[in-house]
């Protein structure tokens, strides 16, 4: 799995790709919770993600709920079919909001 | 019976991959579409995460041992390991409206499998996991 985090003002976002699995969802988790500290809206990329399982999607549910909890905004863009899969396997494709990119979200309140 | 896949793991995150590898070639050669093949793999990968988190709870120079086989048009999963015995009630998923990080494993073995179920310790494996899916079903999945 590979990271990358970048800056589009006002949000921050992290891209996940490769496979976020019980290997690497430690490092998944500490980026999305470092972000959050930044109290910035957030954006979790995952388009170039091959896999996911749950403890990937726990790493999401732990974002959304620390976002939340302080009052700033969490999503997700471009989701990659495998991504979506889990999703909806566990009925959170209704829970999270999903964005078909980071630019959709970005130009929607422009 | 046709077997696919037989082989012993380390119990490690690392091991994830290979594993990950092994059954979508073996679920693939049973017959399996892709979408198939890789419910197959997203169901074993998270019975082998369960092994290695909360039954072996990450301790080094673990293993587990992963056999498919196919028989009767049913692909049959046989996951075994020696940590700490699983009861029946650790088989039981977490509501999904419960909205919390974690214990998602067993939702997804159960929706991605026919049936899931211990069988008696043998003379070698202290739990051994059995899950079936017939194999008509995972050709057909798209």
């Amino acid at each position: 799995m590979e990271i990358s985090i970048r800056e589009v003002a006002p949000f921050r976002i992290v891209s996940l790709s490769g496979d976020v699995d019980l290997h690497s969802s430690p490092q998944a988790r500490q980026a999305i919770l470092d972000a959050i500290k930044q109290k910035l809206p957030l954006l979790v990329e995952l388009e170039a993600v091959r896999y996911m399982d749950s403890s990937g999607v726990a790493s999401l549910v732990e974002g959304y709920q620390a976002a939340r909890k302080q009052g700033t905004e969490f999503g997700l863009a471009a989701v990659a079919t495998p991504v979506m899969n889990v999703l909806k396997l566990a009925r959170l494709d209704r829970v999270f909001p999903i964005h078909a990119s980071v630019e959709a979200r970005l130009t929607r309140d422009a | 019976m046709t077997t696919l896949l037989a082989c012993n793991y380390p119990a490690n995150t690392e091991t994830l991959a290979t594993v990950r590898s092994a059954v979508l070639e073996a679920a693939t050669r049973a017959g399996a579409s892709t979408d198939g093949a890789n419910d197959i793999v997203l169901a074993v990968n998270e019975a082998c995460m369960n092994v290695i988190q909360h039954g072996y709870r990450f301790a080094p120079d673990k293993v587990f041992r992963i056999e498919l086989s196919t028989a009767d048009d049913t692909l049959e999963i046989l996951l075994c390991d020696n940590g700490e015995a699983v009861s029946e009630r650790q088989l039981k998923p977490r509501a999904l409206d419960d909205l919390r990080p974690g214990g998602l494993g067993v939702h997804f073995i159960r929706a991605l499998t026919d049936t899931m179920a211990y069988l008696p310790p043998d003379e070698t494996w202290r739990n051994r996991l059995q899950m079936r899916k017939r194999v008509g079903l995972l050709a057909a999945r798209q």
